[in-house]
């Protein structure tokens, strides 16, 4: 056998026996990285290099700042208001709070653009509310990460940004941006029409009626707390600040107003956020940092490159290509970071996607949506890691609960794979 | 003081320093986003200072939940494997990631040593005081395994799963 | 082509095979497989100046010395630190640029850093091919560093660019320009009345589009890669930095080569060279024309104005040129009347 088939036998062999072995899904990593290096005769410091590199890149520090936001949102009576007005709102509706858990990130995960900012905060918020409604924790858990994917196709996603550069001037940003919006609404609308499906199939519970009166109280009550969704959107759209920094500023004004408005908050009390923000941050980060050399041996070993040699050789049917493709940046998504692989594999496919006529804009959404998939899919996604780190559900349970939301994620692929309409309708109109 | 009194302290004090980085974090960020929106002036070290802390942050709070077994796992055999062979599967585990640590920590002290001569650009700082959260983090990983395995061999008295 | 010194001395066998481009006598080479690294891709002039070496390493070795190359940044292990990237041993062949050298400890690195160093393109080219330039590199691979700088290499001369219109430089003045986060740019950009804005690179189409700053900087081939042309159409072609570096290849990797590989590596890197230097400007007037073709406004400066600009960083050669002014001297001595 080939060295480079060795290899990845080695690393994904060793990785998958100690995941399900119950090693630590750090170490797992670890030692599958550190195997296959040393086969191929590469040098361990590489980990620590990768490490220090990862760890102290931009696009790491979105996870702790909305973290924090989180807790600091979901801490006390800011929490509280917001609920009850979230409840009067919707709560008549059946699975109306798990539609709201959806319409929350077309805007909040819109702004962010990172599927692992919106469950770390929006999650952190919703899912206790949404169980103590009386959904089950995994419904609540799947429904938050499936519709946390929406931020990378609402506008403004620095990932497309990053496929415009690496697709080298063939596909402009604003025209990416613009063709996301009906794939990322059209996600929203399949989403809540299932939750209203199992609400009813299920018999999760509705609130009282509608009442006008409370909507209007519990709207003036919650106020200051709704202003941090106002003030992220504003800032972050007329350039206050950037996605990034938007996560510092909300935790700054929820602390401001559960200081100074709502009164309880206290320095004893901030101090214990704190610490459980450090719980989760804490799980993830370490994970982040020794998956980056996993994902430079995957790179070394030229899988993305060998598996598109593999689509050359196997046929030219259209249809075929695109399965998969999608199918192979599905699994890449699993296993690597979702930048690098936008870097690594655009270059690659993007000629052969142009080749049988799709356009290059419509390429990038393609590529964003499965990438989307692969964060969610076992065994270790990022969106999986931190859904279960928020909502404390076991990752095996995910695995088995999360099927419906595979199809439903499958569907919408296939849908925006093979009716460009929908995709390309929006930036042809434009410009 | 007993062994393991010293290493509470120890990862009592790593704790606190989590939650102060995590602070340095956000409280760097609103500087500097007051700073460039209202006088228009960004301090240089604003974002180099934010990711150094966010390094530190994700090597020491990482150490520190191996300690108390925070990190997640797949425990989808626990049911059907005997206490018997969790226990001794244990055992090898933390001989393995013993010898895992103390490699990570010679390449990440050689590695630290090696960035001595660069400097920051804003920070004005050797790189090393970045590389340094790498040995810091397997060093004390280490000791926690250490710690472990001296309990369990030693005192036969291990705090099996705290720990 | 360089290939004296001791490869011409080598004596030949008889029956020895010699490659067809070079000469060389390929007994005397080993078949090899290398690595180069780069964090641009193949379509960038950096990738394809890297391609371009490795391409001709293969030629002149008739074929046995070949290479995997990794670009877009697929295993570069460090950014930017090519110290990194050779004490690793994974890659055998990068860059590095001339004007970074300060941060790893280099004194003669803070002159390449300081603004306005060189005039244009064919300054910094009269520059690379003196013997000033063969001493520096000496001195650059007698640092420690596990490296072998072989020749001079370039990216182009760094720009502004704004997302509001300007006529002239002074319209800098007042605006957010994100820099690297570098003292002497801040400074630079300040000497304009400009407010320096340090922001990573990741953030700043975002940041220009939405307004957080108001321009940046980059070489042509940096603004365009990264669609800067999309957010912000206004360049003020000030030329404040010439991207000046060099191709190298680790210190290992070179001291297990032979005389006649050494030779051919020389070679290879005087040839990668030459490309560079004719492909980049090339690539600059091409993609001027484009550029002004999609509406993109570029200001070009007068002699006067470039003569204002200079007096007016004056200053900075005081606060950053340290007791390297002798060598900025010689430099800027080179430039063409
Ligand atoms: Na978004
Ligand atoms: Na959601």
């Amino acid at each position: 056998m080939e060295t480079q088939t060795i290899g990845m036998l080695i690393l994904l062999g060793v990785f998958l026996f100690l995941l399900f072995m119950r090693m630590e899904i750090i170490f797992s990593i670890l030692i599958a990285t550190v195997c296959t290096m040393l086969y191929l005769d590469l040098p361990l410091s590489i980990i620590i290099m990768r490490g220090v590199a990862i760890l102290r890149s931009y696009g790491m520090l979105a996870i702790p700042l909305f973290i924090i936001a989180g807790e600091v949102l979901s801490d006390g009576s800011l929490s509280e208001k917001i609920i009850e007005f979230v409840e009067t709102l919707v709560g008549w509706l059946r699975g109306g709070l798990a539609m709201v858990n959806v319409a929350a990130s077309t805007f909040f995960g819109g702004i962010s653009g990172s599927p692992l900012a919106d469950i770390s905060s929006l999650g952190t918020v919703l899912i206790p509310i949404m169980k103590k409604q009386g959904y089950d924790e995994e419904f609540a858990t799947n429904i938050t990460i499936t519709s946390a994917q929406q931020g990378l196709m609402i506008p403004p996603s620095h990932n497309m940004i990053i496929y415009a550069m690496a697709a080298g001037g063939v596909a402009s940003v604003s025209k990416l941006f613009l063709a996301g919006i009906v794939p990322g609404v059209l996600l929203a609308i399949v989403l809540m029409a299932y939750s209203y499906v199992c609400a009813i199939k299920r018999g999760y519970p509705k609130g009282a009626p509608f009442n006008l009166k409370r909507l209007v109280k519990t709207f003036f009550s919650s106020f200051w707390g709704l202003m941090t969704l106002v003030i992220i959107i504003v800032g972050a759209t007329t350039g206050v600040f950037t996605a990034t920094e938007s996560a510092a500023i909300a935790i700054l004004w929820a602390l401001l107003v559960t200081t100074f408005v709502y009164k309880d908050m206290t320095a004893k009390r901030f101090w214990d956020l704190l610490g459980r923000s450090i719980t989760t941050v804490s799980r993830l980060l370490l994970v982040m940092g020794v998956s980056a050399s996993f994902g430079f041996v995957v790179a070394f070993l030229r899988v993305p490159q060998m598996l598109s040699g593999m689509i050359n050789n196997f046929t030219d049917n259209k249809i075929v290509i695109l399965l998969i493709i999608n199918l192979i940046l599905i699994l890449l998504g699993m296993i690597m970071d979702m930048g690098s692989i936008i870097i690594i594999t655009t270059p690659i496919f993007l000629p052969i996607a142009m080749s049988i006529g799709v356009d290059p804009v419509h390429f990038g959404i393609i590529m964003i949506f499965n990438l989307a998939i692969g964060m969610m899919t076992p065994p270790v996604g990022g969106a999986l890691m931190v859904g279960h780190l928020v909502s404390g559900v076991k990752l095996e349970r995910m695995y088995a609960t999360l099927i419906p939301f595979f199809i439903i994620m499958g569907i919408t692929l296939l849908v925006l794979t093979f009716v460009p309409a929908i995709v390309m309708t929006l930036p042809n109109l434009v410009g | 003081m007993s062994l393991e009194k010293g290493m509470d302290r120890l990862f009592k004090a790593t704790n606190t320093i989590c939650r102060i980085l995590l602070l340095v974090i956000f409280v760097v960020m609103w500087v500097v986003v007051f700073s460039r929106y209202f006088l228009s002036k960004t301090p240089v070290w604003g974002e180099e200072l934010v990711l150094l802390a966010l390094l530190w942050l994700g090597m020491l709070s990482g150490a520190e939940a191996l300690r108390k077994d925070l990190h997640i796992k797949i425990t989808v055999i626990d049911g059907k494997v005997s206490e018997r062979f969790l226990r001794i599967q244990e055992r090898v585990y933390d001989v393995v990631i013993t010898a895992l640590c103390a490699v990570m920590l010679y390449h990440a002290v050689v590695a630290t040593a090696e960035s001595v001569g660069t400097n920051y650009m804003g920070l004005k700082i050797p790189e090393a005081f970045a590389y340094a959260a790498m040995p810091a983090g397997y060093g004390l990983m280490l000791l926690i395994k250490l710690e472990k395995l001296y309990l369990v061999l030693v005192r036969r008295n291990g705090r099996e799963g705290t720990v | 082509a360089d290939t004296s010194g001791k490869a011409a001395e080598a004596p030949k066998a008889a029956v020895s095979s010699t490659s067809a481009e070079g000469g060389y006598n390929l007994d005397e080479v080993q078949e090899r497989e290398l690595t180069l690294g780069d964090r641009m891709g193949e379509n960038h002039i950096m990738g394809r100046t890297q391609i371009k070496f490795a391409e001709t390493v293969k030629e002149l070795s008739g074929g046995k010395i070949q290479y995997v190359k990794f670009l877009s940044g697929e295993v570069e292990t460090g950014g930017n630190h090519i110290k990194d990237m050779y004490s690793t041993g994974v890659i055998n062949s990068a860059r590095g640029q001339l004007e970074l050298l300060g941060y790893y400890g280099y004194d003669k690195g803070a002159a390449f850093g300081l603004p306005y160093l060189f005039d244009n393109r064919d300054h910094f080219w009269k520059f690379a091919d003196s013997d000033l330039a063969d001493e520096i590199l000496e001195d650059i691979n007698s640092q420690g560093w596990g490296l072998v700088a072989l020749s001079y290499i370039e990216e182009g001369a760094r720009h502004f660019f704004t997302t509001k219109e300007m006529d002239s430089y002074e319209d800098l003045a007042g605006r957010k320009i994100r820099v690297q986060p570098s003292e002497i740019y801040i400074a630079l950009v300040e000497s304009f009345g400009a407010s320096a804005t340090p922001m990573a690179w990741p953030e700043v189409y975002g940041a220009l589009s939405t307004g957080v700053v108001d321009g940046a900087e980059n070489p042509y081939s940096g603004y365009s890669a990264s669609l800067l042309n999309e957010v912000a159409p206004y360049i003020l072609e000030d030329g404040h930095i010439f991207a000046g570096g060099f191709l190298a290849v680790g210190e290992k990797l070179w001291n297990d080569l032979s005389d006649t590989e050494k030779a051919i590596f020389k070679e290879a890197a005087k040839v990668a060279s030459d490309y560079n230097r004719e492909e980049n400007q090339s690539d600059e007037e091409e993609l001027k024309v484009k550029l002004e073709e999609e509406g993109v406004k570029i200001i070009t400066l007068s002699d006067s104005e470039k003569e204002a600009i200079f007096e007016m960083v004056q200053p900075l050669y005081e606060q950053f040129a340290g007791d390297q002014m002798d060598l900025v001297e010689e430099i800027r001595a080179m430039k063409l009347k």
